[in-house]
């Protein structure tokens, strides 16, 4: 009978010890999210993959543009430039204004406020081909920009995208009669929650990235404004939000929010910062209701982040200020208090604060509401970002026609 | 990584220590099947011993191709680390190498599944075998009990 008990713990050895070199191949994996496992009886098999990329990319194996400009060392100070100003005289006369002054950065459309894209990509995606209008030529741009060290940053309007929203009704918002939504500009916007919108903006930023932009900025990256007041009434899908158990505004906060830390790990293989627009009023609050944004949240899943903190951007008594437009510093220095407070408390996960600030006259808002704005407004506005030890911005202006004699950078005032 | 020292390789070391004992298992597993297969008495149901030591020989088969092939994407493994610790390793090394073992673990996840299904068979075998020894043995002890 002695075959009996050898045969038996042999079986029971086998089963149990072919185990451990199973148990030794899991031990590589580490990944945030746990698949489930596969129903067996001996073996425990996970459907967790054995490898996966990391979220910091080891520098050795980014991807290298070839493009050779550092990250500015008194910090990003950068001016707004279209498309069409890219591709023209307009480019030689704003990299003079900024190279006789502190300035040394573009934010460069690649993809408009319309959904074109204004630059030949060298992608195979179906829409980045067909909404592509050749009208900067991609590698002369760089080249240039090389030349001058002015350090690249690429907008890609995400959200607001009427091209894309006309093209696939079903990607967008529509009215019971089945056209696409408009808001009262006539711009459409594409649905936040549809993951292809997703993927086709962080491809659109993938091939930014290759053409040697070193910040992917992303605008729009929210819903229609007063979306809380039609989202009853326009009909869209909402992906893998379907069974969210967040009222609207909490899933309207998750699409935004998910999407920005999707774009963010998507880009990580590139040695890019990724950075976003966001609206100041958002950090005044917890939550927008309408638009999607949370500052926080979204400040958690970028390397920037650039609050539009326009005087003009802010209605009569906001931020304890009656008429914000004809007080540039006081908006600048109100705001910045709060937002502070809300980077310090995000600890490590802050991300370099970089506001655009407004170099327009805001006339609309009708006599004895606006002012002027020229080297004063814009120089109080960059005194006031100083004094709260912010020392990157923007400056926008939509037709790219820029004060030149402002004080740009006060440290040495 | 260059020398070789990283925790990586020494999983990758500690696996093969794995696989080696896993082949010796096999080994004295088969030395078991041989013994049963050499069964010649008449008190147990040799169809039953038949039927079970090619079941078990199945599993055997089974267990040798997985280790084959765990020991193949072992060897990729270690390649794939040394390949990145070269000058010439880019992103496309990097993510490409990831997606390519990631593929290899699925291929092996199949053949688990089915060698999971065996052990399921081949233990109630066992059970099966344990149960026919064990009758047998109380009717030969209680055959001894009469004779005395």
């Amino acid at each position: 009978m002695n075959w009996k008990k050898n045969c038996t713990a042999g079986l029971v050895a086998l089963s149990v010890s072919t185990l451990l070199p199973l148990a030794a191949y899991a031990q590589e994996e580490e990944t945030p999210e746990e698949p489930e496992d596969i129903d067996t009886t001996y073996l425990e098999i996970t459907q967790e993959p054995i490898l996966s990329v990391p979220e910091e990319i080891p520098q050795h194996f980014q991807y290298d543009s070839v493009v050779d400009i550092d990250y500015p060392e008194d910090g990003v100070k950068g001016i707004f430039v279209t498309g069409h100003t890219a591709a023209g005289e307009r480019l030689n006369e704003l990299t003079d204004f900024v190279n006789e002054t502190e300035l040394n950065s573009m934010v460069i459309d690649v993809k408009d406020d319309d959904g074109n894209m204004v630059m030949a990509l060298d992608s195979d995606h179906e829409y980045v081909n067909q909404f592509t209008q050749d009208i900067v030529d991609p590698e002369e741009l760089m080249a240039h920009l090389e030349e001058n060290d002015i350090y690249p940053i690429a907008r890609i309007v995400v959200f607001k995208d009427t091209l894309l929203a006309q093209e696939r009704p079903d990607l967008s918002f529509t009215e019971e009669n089945g056209e696409v939504w408009a808001n009262n500009r006539g711009e459409s916007f594409v649905n936040p929650y549809e993951r292809e919108v997703w993927e086709y903006n962080v491809e659109v930023a993938r091939q930014a990235a290759q053409l040697g932009f070193k910040d992917i900025q992303f605008d729009y990256v929210r819903f229609p404004e007063g979306f809380e007041n039609i989202d009853e009434d326009v009909n869209y899908g909402r992906g893998d939000y379907e069974e969210s158990d967040l009222d609207n505004v909490g899933q309207r906060v998750d699409a935004v929010t998910e999407f920005v830390a999707y774009a963010n790990q998507e880009l990580q293989p590139y040695d890019v910062d990724v950075s976003v627009d966001i609206f100041g009023y958002a950090a005044t609050r917890e939550e927008t209701p309408g638009i999607g944004q949370n500052f926080s949240r979204i400040s958690e899943n970028v390397d920037v982040i650039s609050s539009m903190i326009y005087p003009s951007h802010w209605g009569p008594g906001s931020l304890g200020i009656e008429q914000p437009d004809l007080e540039p510093y006081n908006v600048v220095d109100n705001y910045m208090e709060l937002e502070n407070e809300i980077l310090a408390n995000l600890g490590d996960d802050a991300p370099i604060t970089r506001p655009w600030i407004q170099d327009f006259t805001a006339s609309y808002l009708g006599a004895g509401n606006y002012l002027e704005y020229g080297p004063e407004e814009v120089s109080e506005q960059i005194r006031a970002l100083h004094d709260h030890g912010v020392e990157e911005y923007l400056i926008w202006n939509a037709n790219n026609t820029y004060t030149e004699d402002a004080t740009f950078d006060f440290n040495n005032e | 990584m260059e020398d070789g020292s990283s925790p990586v390789f020494e999983n990758i070391e500690e696996r093969y220590t794995h696989l080696d004992r896993m082949e010796e298992l096999e080994e004295n597993f088969e030395a078991e099947l041989d013994s049963l297969a050499s069964y010649e008495g008449d008190s147990l149901d040799s169809q039953l011993i038949i039927e079970s030591t090619e079941e078990m020989n199945r599993l055997v088969e089974s267990l040798e191709d997985y280790r084959e092939q765990y020991e193949g994407t072992l060897a990729q493994q270690e390649e794939y680390f040394e390949s990145l610790s070269t000058e010439e390793a880019t992103y496309d090394t990097f993510s490409e190498g990831i997606q390519q073992l990631n593929d290899q673990r699925e291929t092996l996840q199949t053949e688990l599944i089915e060698l999971d299904r065996q052990l399921v068979e081949v233990d109630e075998t066992i059970q099966q075998l344990q149960e026919m020894i064990q009758e047998t043995t109380n009717e030969e002890t209680e055959q001894e009990d009469t004779n005395e």
